[in-house]
């Protein structure tokens, strides 16, 4: 990425050299785009593209419209243990994606409160019911296993994914 | 939300359990997370003297299923608890919590302040590779929150910090100190109050702010270190004002905890 932008500007700047000796004095960008942040964000567009709520802010507005989906101690001052939280963190969101394919309405959050490991999520009613609760058990169990700690989901249903705006 | 009533609910049989007159064991407050209405439904019946008479000593020891301890119990002149978090709006709602079950269970709550919140910054490069001038900041808040509790017995501070950890949100850590009384000497006669017959000692009592009132109605001053030896005898003599309590049974210890003790 950065090597063909870097192309991309000698080429620029050759024809740009070219154009300033043929009297023409305009003044071109040479430098990258790297001022631009690009983290979770979904840029405006024609105007077609359903948007959630967490989707639609950008991560500078965590605390202050958005809340957090992670919620542990680990980030704070004095405490310890904040990466094997985010490793097992990412592990628990693929696995629910994986899990429960095509049916999350929006990010997985995920607590915890002293050894408790709570994951809720909202899901879209694709599935009956009892395959739900089917599935829910078995993500329980096996990350309880996996993690050795108790793990309990709670999950609201939704008809369809909660659209905020459309981008 | 329903969590939040039936919490409330328990302090409320909590500080009944603590006032009136039998302070639970650890085993009865656990029981609080699972079976919150057997709890309601078996407290002891509100004690006076005519209903002790009528109830008899021996069936209020069924009633309740404390054991009566010999050893001291510690006597803490601070209990401070300082909670931390990334939500300030969390640890407000904490401190109203915390600050309500400390007056209904009738711990003297001294103070409830915000320390000064702590920002950690890291500047990271933004591109993988080269581009120096292009940085992204990062910011992680901590906000942080003391309630200090002032005179109170280990007992006492047992529960409350067992309850209070039961009920902490997700994403608040918390550290308690506690500051014990120094005791001079090596009296040993302050026995912790588990259950106690003694019928003066029963009645609540009013609080108040600077001195607190033991049981038996003396008035006790916290800062005064232990001089003297007490000697709690069997007949029913209150150690402290050397009262005679007609009423005690004999076969119990009938104790006051002072703040001389």
């Amino acid at each position: 990425m950065a090597t063909s932008l870097v192309r991309k500007t000698k080429l620029l700047s050759m024809v740009s050299s070219q154009l300033n000796s043929a009297a023409c004095f305009r003044n071109i960008h040479c430098t990258a785009a790297c001022l631009k942040n690009r983290a979770a964000r979904i840029r405006v567009a024609k105007g077609d593209k359903p948007v959630t709520y967490e989707q639609a802010y950008h991560p500078h507005h965590i605390g202050h419209r958005k809340g957090w989906l992670s919620q542990h101690t680990s980030n704070l001052q004095g405490e310890d243990g904040a990466a094997e939280r985010v490793v097992e963190d990412v592990f628990i969101r693929r696995f629910m994606y994986g899990t429960f394919h095509g049916c999350l309405a929006d990010e997985v959050v995920i607590k915890r409160r002293g050894n408790l490991l709570l994951i809720c999520a909202v899901m879209i009613q694709k599935l009956l019911p009892s395959k739900f609760y089917f599935l829910i058990g078995y993500t329980e169990e096996l990350l309880s296993h996996f993690y050795k700690c108790p793990v309990k989901i709670e999950m609201q249903t939704v008809e369809e994914k909660v659209v905020y705006k459309y981008l | 939300m329903a969590a939040c009533v039936w919490s409330v609910r328990s302090v409320r049989v909590l500080s009944e359990i603590i006032h009136g007159h039998v302070l639970p064991a650890a085993a009865a407050v656990r029981h609080q997370a699972g079976t919150s209405r057997s709890l309601h439904g078996a407290r002891a019946p509100a004690v006076s003297a005519r209903h002790l008479k009528q109830l008899g000593v021996t069936s209020l020891r069924s009633l309740s299923q404390v054991s009566l301890s010999e050893e001291p119990d510690a006597l803490y002149q601070k209990l401070s608890v300082r909670v931390k978090g990334h939500d300030r709006s969390v640890l407000d709602s904490f401190e109203f919590f915390a600050s309500l079950a400390a007056r209904e269970l009738g711990l003297s709550l001294e103070r409830a302040f915000e320390p000064r919140k702590h920002t950690e910054k890291l500047t990271l490069l933004k591109s993988v590779h080269i581009f120096k001038k292009h940085r992204v900041q990062y910011e992680t808040r901590t906000h942080h929150r003391t309630i200090e509790i002032s005179r109170v017995t280990g007992s006492s501070a047992r529960v409350y910090l067992e309850y209070i950890q039961r009920n902490l949100p997700e994403g608040v850590a918390m550290e308690v100190t506690k500051v014990t009384a120094a005791a001079a000497g090596q009296t040993q006669s302050c026995f912790s109050i588990t259950h106690s017959a003694c019928l003066l000692c029963r009645p609540l009592l009013k609080r108040s702010r600077n001195t607190s009132r033991n049981r038996c109605g003396t008035r006790a001053n916290w800062s005064r270190a232990v001089s003297e030896q007490h000697t709690v005898s069997g007949a029913g003599l209150c150690p402290l004002t050397a009262d005679s309590h007609p009423n005690c049974d004999r076969q119990s210890v009938c104790v006051c905890v002072h703040g001389n003790c």
